[in-house]
């Protein structure tokens, strides 16, 4: 046996917590092991009369073990309060005992009913445990069952989840981390049964995934910190519809994205040495995960340490008038625009403008505006339909020379060469 | 006048009882099972879950609604007309390993049976072996999965895998369903069919029952 568990199991300790608990809410408790099998029944309680009974039969005693069995494996793997109907329709619910992440049973609290012993609860019952010789003496017992409210029932389960944890020393930063896995856990289903609402939905391969790669790290490139966001959820899905949820490829996939985000917060102005100690402690942590709503969730968080210092406008006083600023140029990037525009639109002076750039994040007003306008470019170069000169006006630049030139300055290479490369 | 809100809003609360009055009643009215049955018990149902979802609603609250959705159920039950001739086809059906809440899974359940085939119900957390080794015993003609999780889903896959490499897969249509599966997934993972709820599959084997004999 393990040590953990030997320290739960003092007996003394065990009994005397689980046994107020008891005490106090009226309520049975069990604990049991991995197999289902009784191991204490704290506070000197017996069990009802209808559980005995059900019990005292071998077929009845085995149905209580398998199904404890299977309700503390359920309970552990949510590690949170299981409920459940047992064979007999009592409801019942099994806070998991967890030390180290390894399963050491659970408590099996309620033995009770939430509603009234009503017809059609003999009905349930005739079904349920018709079959036992002893069901007519079972039924005189129904009307000893105890009566909760659901409200009372879920009460009583989070506070025994709370006594459990601290009886097993859980700290509550490891609850918190599980609670937000399931929350991960619950986005991507609700997200897999909203789409397939949506007509559009089928067809999930990676060509659109990489396109819509693409479109999510140019907003990482310029700061967008709510886009990206929100292209990131449903990247996300796509690549577990892909996928099929296979955990390999996904953990493979999210590496490379964390390796193209990194360079992408880069370009947008990070710094070289700190991205890569950001993608460091990622790597680091992702070797060890095995759960696919984990790795989710270390993609969001690694996506948000990064988007942080692209552009930080946090806790900076002009946070208003350049999250404005960049609206605009967002919304209008593609009219020749410049510094005089944005400033009216403002109403302030271009001046002022400059400075609030240079302060809240370190480049002018044209630097972003020419920022923004190429990343559109480079999106929109790929339509072989569209000459370089339309691309140019597509993105407000007028000058076919001088988008050239700062296509090349931010992308290395020329437009046609950049489009011939693609082809 | 007979209002399937009625039943819907008994469901929400819990009540067995109501459902099952409101039910016989509809019933006497005329109403015809199945459209008790979608509009009513179902409906409410569906309710109960989108509260779940937003958490406007505790589990145990869940468990009483299901109760009384049940309650319902086994009054329209005998309302519905089993298939006189009884069907040749043979069905096997079960939620994945891993997976203990079966609710769309009784639907189903009573959706087949409607339709006179013979149906081996696997129950619940049912494991890849459990499902090869009834496939392997019995020889059905359709096999039906489901799963609630994303976590689960995969077991599917695994399953048609295995029926892949035990070259039982011809004789064999898999017909998949589930809250988070969708028709992209079950053509990934070379399911024959996809549903997203019981009268879909109601409706397919309406029209499709006598066509799927394999033998």
């Amino acid at each position: 046996m393990n040590k953990p568990e030997e320290n739960l199991l003092d007996p003394n300790y065990l009994d005397e917590v689980l046994g107020s608990f008891s005490e106090a809410t009226g309520l049975q408790i069990e604990a049991i092991n991995n197999l289902g099998e009784t191991f204490a029944i704290p506070g000197n309680r017996e069990r009802c009369e209808f559980c005995r009974l059900v019990r005292s039969h071998p077929a009845g005693e085995k149905k209580c073990r398998d199904l404890y069995e299977r309700a503390s494996r359920e309970a552990s793997k949510w590690e949170e309060a299981y409920f459940f109907r047992c064979h007999a329709g009592l409801v019942m619910w099994a806070v998991p005992i967890v030390v180290n992440g390894a399963s050491f049973g659970s408590i099996i609290c309620g033995q009770v009913l939430l509603w009234e012993p009503d017809e059609y609860f003999i009905v349930e019952l005739k079904k349920l445990i018709g079959d036992l010789t002893n069901y007519k003496t079972l039924l005189e017992n129904v009307p000893n069952l105890k009566v909760v409210s659901p409200t009372r029932a879920q009460a009583a389960a989070d506070m025994l989840f709370v006594v459990v944890n601290h009886l097993v020393k859980r700290n509550i930063h490891v609850l918190e981390e599980i609670h937000t896995f399931r929350i991960q856990q619950q986005n991507i289903r609700e997200e897999l049964e909203t789409r397939k609402k949506e007509i559009s939905c089928d067809n999930y391969d990676y060509d659109s995934y990489m396109k819509n790669e693409r479109t999510f790290l140019r907003y990482i490139r310029l700061g967008d910190r709510t886009k990206a966001k929100s292209h990131l959820k449903s990247l996300l899905i796509d690549l577990y519809s892909i996928t099929l949820g296979d955990k390999l490829t996904i953990k493979h996939r999210l590496l490379e994205l964390s390796a193209l985000v990194s360079r992408a917060a880069v370009d947008g102005g990070i710094d070289a040495e700190r991205a890569v100690l950001i993608l460091n402690d990622y790597h680091k942590e992702v070797d060890k995960v095995d759960k696919v709503e984990e790795l989710f969730c270390r993609a969001n968080q690694i996506v948000e340490q990064f988007s942080d210092n692209v552009f930080t406008l946090e806790d900076k006083k002009h946070l208003g008038l350049v999250k404005m600023a960049r609206e605009y140029i967002m919304d209008n990037f593609h009219r020749p625009i410049n510094i005089e525009d944005i400033a009216q639109f403002l109403f302030i002076s271009s001046s002022h403008l400059s400075r609030l750039f240079r302060e809240e994040l370190d480049c002018t007003v044209n630097n972003y505006l020419t920022r923004v306008r190429i990343e559109k470019a480079v999106e929109l170069i790929k339509k072989p339909e569209l000459s370089v000169e339309q691309v140019s006006r597509a993105v407000g630049i007028k000058s076919q020379s001088y988008f050239t030139k700062v296509f090349k300055e931010y992308i290395g290479v020329t437009p046609l060469v950049y489009r011939n490369s693609l082809a | 006048m007979f209002n399937y809100q009625d039943i819907i809003d008994a469901i929400i609360d819990g009540d067995a009882e109501k459902t099952i009055i409101l039910t016989k009643q509809a019933l006497a009215q005329g109403y015809p099972g199945d459209y008790i049955l979608e509009k009513g018990l179902i409906a409410g149902m569906n309710k109960v879950a989108d509260k779940f979802r937003y958490k406007k609603v505790l589990v145990p609250e869940v468990l009483i609604s299901t109760r009384a959705m049940n309650a319902g159920l086994f009054i329209i039950e005998p309302y519905f007309k089993i298939s006189q001739k009884k069907s040749k086809v043979k069905v096997i059906l079960g939620t994945v390993a891993g997976d203990f809440h079966d609710i769309g899974k009784n639907l189903v359940k009573m959706m087949v049976m409607i339709t006179g085939a013979r149906l081996i119900d696997l129950g619940v957390d049912v494991t890849v072996s459990d499902f090869m080794d009834s496939v392997r015993k019995e020889k059905p003609d359709l096999l039906m999965m489901s799963a609630l999780l994303t976590t689960t889903m995969p077991v599917m896959k695994e399953v048609i895998e295995e029926l892949n490499s035990k070259k039982l897969r011809n004789n064999i249509k898999v017909i998949i369903g589930g809250a988070p599966v969708t028709e992209d997934f079950a053509k990934k993972i070379g399911a024959d069919y996809y549903f997203s709820n019981a009268f879909e599959l109601k409706y397919f084997l309406d029209n499709n029952i006598g066509k799927l004999v394999s033998k």
